[in-house]
């Protein structure tokens, strides 16, 4: 008889598969267990005659796609609370609105794939992206090199495991916090307490989730666990997850579901967190329209797609709602620093818009709470030279460095010499190793 | 010249009001004198409200600004609100706090009051966002009083005023002669609600019980008077004591739409809910009586019924005051258990009774 088991522990990523370093392309597409007999062929027949855009195209679809479907089986309203969109609920068709970038960040924090292999996967995304755009294609080809690196990035992360999943102790945190109300004195909820931030944060987004979504007697751990924890897990939370957790009072609210939303007033009136609770739900507007942004940004012909939906986002305004204030400027910062490629150059006077309405408070509150845990930030000027250049011309242009910033690492961040760049990348690195799944 | 023997006496009912009020606004939290002329003020001019001759039915919440944390978010949160004015702290500030919102005070909108150390400052803000969300006033019988100070003012009945605050205590003011109801207009709107929503599946009970609290509550306030039965929803045809009225072919229902408009989050949902309610509002406000099912369906509206030989007799032993909406009520009382498994009255000037059949 199998016993379920309802531990909360901490969980490391999926290994990945190992694969030589010396493997032909042909010796790579062999380890891709997700594919069939026929996909193998057809990869590697297109190695042979040089196709490396559509067998990187073809292999990037492949993998992300199955990424996405297995991301769906946690549940979409489970997604939507991790991803920070309201607009995702339990309909919501995991192929058109998850976007590819999302699925990339949201398996490192689950650790389905390891903060290395989440890397290259963005890396991949990006060359795909790049070449896929018809006007380059016509001008500059893909190098095999690059091609056998999307190939090998694919295969080790996601199409070589017969099927990829969050670790059981993932599935094991849900369970627990569904099936059981812990006590207060139980050693697992002080284990919680003294974990790692990320895993504090996705506890969070459960919790929250099944407030959203649970029935019955599930509903009723959700609630008795989120008077347990939350309290608790209060003073170590930021900014942006106590945004989100008065943002999911605000939606409880609204969508009338009277038992969780009395439970959660609770916890908010123990931890003294009203101010959190946002006077409007508009900033589910100012998320879904970040969220066009980014989809752009790292989608085809990027620089095409960018400027409608940056010029939307501008038009919105300035006076952003804090709950959705992380996900605005990362799609504006996505915007002003491009990538390695370059910036879309129609998409910047809408970008300009937004960062020149800023306020001290909001830099200052971005820099502080926001950027050491925006990804897709730390991403570039980890590791692309371009957008680090136009970073340090933003710092100068917006003066960032006399902006309060207690933070060190963060600190380092903010120069405009273009002789400190490798201090940038530094930081950046060390930020992003800070904010994935394993720190 | 003057009699000196002739007496004059000026007598108001304010200052014996005053007492009890100052009371209840200290019990709620409130520490300064202000919030307690304020609460006075309050208690008069919603009693009858009127602008250009049209009664209005404003919900004002007063709030305590000069502590700690954001009552309001707490009470609506993700409502949207918007500033109109400030005051100082004087007798007016009431009074001009309803002048300029009472007549936006309408459908989702309500006023809030906010008690700050120098002056107060008010506007509106909406106390739901959805027709099926948590409303500010359910969101604070629900509170807590570490929730701040907070007392939700609003027109009950004609010349009634309720208070409540964030602990749970209410406070019913009238200012006529009619004896009290024994216990708040708010709770026999949920009563009502709880028995329409009786048999409703568990998974969208308590939401469906929440809506229609708001909504039969929002209908009858400002009605000229309401009968409303409700019969068991197993009940596959209306009783033929129910005939003479117009009996609906098809139940209509309002968990469909609820339902329809929680899940698919559309407008046309919304519109199909909001186009139920405006129904449901046209016929409570018509003569008659109007048949709800206890699966929240409407069943029969504009019924009329008549006393039995039997019922006559009864009726004419305990005869009571009132009109023929009254009369009305005193038979279907008799009939609870037979034909109605609750039934419910309001009369034009809010006199509110609910009762339901003895399990």
């Amino acid at each position: 008889m199998s016993t379920v088991t309802t531990d909360l522990t901490v969980w490391n990523p999926t290994q990945p598969l190992q694969i030589p370093t010396s493997a032909s392309p042909s010796q790579i597409a062999q380890c891709a267990r997700q594919l069939t007999e026929r996909d193998v062929r057809s990869v590697v027949q297109a190695f042979e005659t040089g196709s490396y855009e559509m067998v990187s195209t073809f292999v990037w679809t492949k993998a992300v796609v199955a990424l996405k479907k297995q991301i769906a089986t946690l549940g979409m309203e489970f997604v939507g609370e991790m991803l920070g969109r309201p607009d995702l609920h339990a309909d919501s068709d995991p192929l058109t609105s998850i976007g590819e970038h999302e699925a990339v960040s949201l398996a490192e924090d689950l650790g389905m794939v390891t903060p290395t292999d989440a890397m290259r996967m963005k890396h991949a995304l990006e060359l795909v992206s790049h070449f896929a755009d018809t006007d380059k294609a016509a001008t500059q080809e893909m190098m095999p090199e690059e091609a056998v690196m999307v190939l090998r990035t694919c295969v080790v992360s996601v199409l070589g495991n017969p099927k990829i999943a969050p670790p059981l102790e993932f599935a094991s945190l849900r369970r627990a916090l569904e099936n059981k109300t812990f006590d207060p004195d139980d050693v697992e909820v002080k284990n919680v307490i003294a974990s790692p931030y990320f895993f504090i944060r996705t506890t969070l987004s459960v919790l929250l989730s099944v407030l959203k979504t649970g029935k019955g007697a599930q509903l009723e751990h959700g609630i008795g666990n989120a008077n347990v924890f939350l309290p608790r897990m209060w003073p170590a939370l930021r900014q942006p997850e106590r945004w989100q957790t008065g943002q999911a009072y605000a939606e409880l609210a609204a969508e009338g579901r009277r038992s969780a939303s009395t439970g959660l007033k609770k916890v908010l009136l123990a931890v003294k967190g009203f101010d959190y609770v946002p006077e409007t739900l508009r900033s589910d507007t100012y998320s879904a329209a970040a969220h066009q942004v980014l989809t752009a940004h790292f989608g085809y012909n990027n620089f095409l797609n960018e400027p409608e939906p940056m010029r939307a986002l501008a038009n919105l305004g300035t006076t952003i709602p804090l709950p959705a204030f992380p996900a605005c400027m990362s799609a504006t910062l996505c915007v002003r620093l491009g990538n390695p490629w370059g910036n879309s150059w129609d998409a910047q006077f809408s970008a300009s818009q937004i960062l020149e309405g800023l306020r001290k408070e909001q830099w200052e509150y971005y820099l502080n709470h926001c950027l050491k845990t925006d990804k897709n930030i730390l991403d570039k000027l980890a590791s692309d030279d371009r957008p680090r250049r136009r970073w340090a011309e933003l710092v100068g242009e917006f003066d960032l460095k006399a902006k309060e910033v207690p933070d060190k690492q963060v600190r380092r961040l903010l120069t405009d010499d273009d002789q400190k760049l490798t201090v940038v990348a530094h930081a950046a690195g060390q930020l992003r190793l800070r904010a994935a799944s394993q720190s | 010249m003057p009699n000196a023997h002739s007496r004059s006496t000026q007598m108001s009912i304010r200052n014996s009001l005053q007492g009890m009020l100052a009371d209840f606004v200290r019990a709620a939290g409130f520490q300064y004198s202000h919030a307690v002329d304020a609460a006075c003020e309050l208690v008069f001019l919603l009693a009858a409200y009127r602008e250009e001759d049209s009664p209005l039915f404003p919900e004002l919440y007063l709030i305590d600004g000069t502590v700690e944390g954001d009552v309001l978010s707490a009470i609506a949160p993700g409502a949207e609100r918007i500033e109109i004015g400030s005051t100082s702290h004087d007798r007016r500030a009431a009074s001009d706090a309803l002048k300029k919102c009472a007549a936006l005070a309408t459908e989702d909108w309500s006023i809030y009051l906010l008690s700050g150390a120098t002056q107060f400052t008010f506007g509106i803000f909406r106390a739901y966002q959805l027709p099926y969300s948590v409303s500010a006033s359910e969101s604070l019988q629900a509170a807590d009083p570490s929730i701040g100070a907070v007392i939700l003012f609003r027109n009950c009945a004609a010349n009634c005023v309720e208070l409540r605050d964030g602990s749970g205590h209410n406070l019913e003011v009238s200012l006529t002669s009619a004896p009290p109801s024994g216990s708040p207009v708010s709770t026999l709107f949920g009563d009502l609600a709880a028995e329409v929503s009786a048999n409703v599946d568990a998974e969208i009970k308590d939401t469906t019980r929440g809506y229609l609290t708001r909504l039969l509550s929002d209908i009858c306030r400002g009605s000229h008077g309401a009968l409303i039965g409700v019969v068991p929803s197993s009940q596959a045809r209306l009783p033929a004591m129910l005939s003479d009225g117009v009996i609906l072919r098809e139940r209509i229902s309002f968990v469909q739409p609820l339902k329809e408009a929680i899940l698919r989050r559309n407008d046309s949902a919304l519109a199909l809910l909001r186009s139920r309610e405006a129904l449901l509002r046209g016929m409570i406000r018509g003569d008659g009586i109007t048949v709800l099912g206890s699966d929240a369906t409407i069943r029969a509206f504009r019924v009329f019924i008549k006393p039995t030989a039997n019922e006559s007799k009864l009726l004419k032993e305990n005869s009571v005051p009132g009109g023929a909406r009254s009369r009305a009520f005193e038979l279907m009382k008799l009939r609870l258990g037979k034909t109605f498994g609750a039934v419910f009255f309001r009369s034009q000037d809010g006199r509110t009774a609910f009762e339901r059949a003895k399990q």
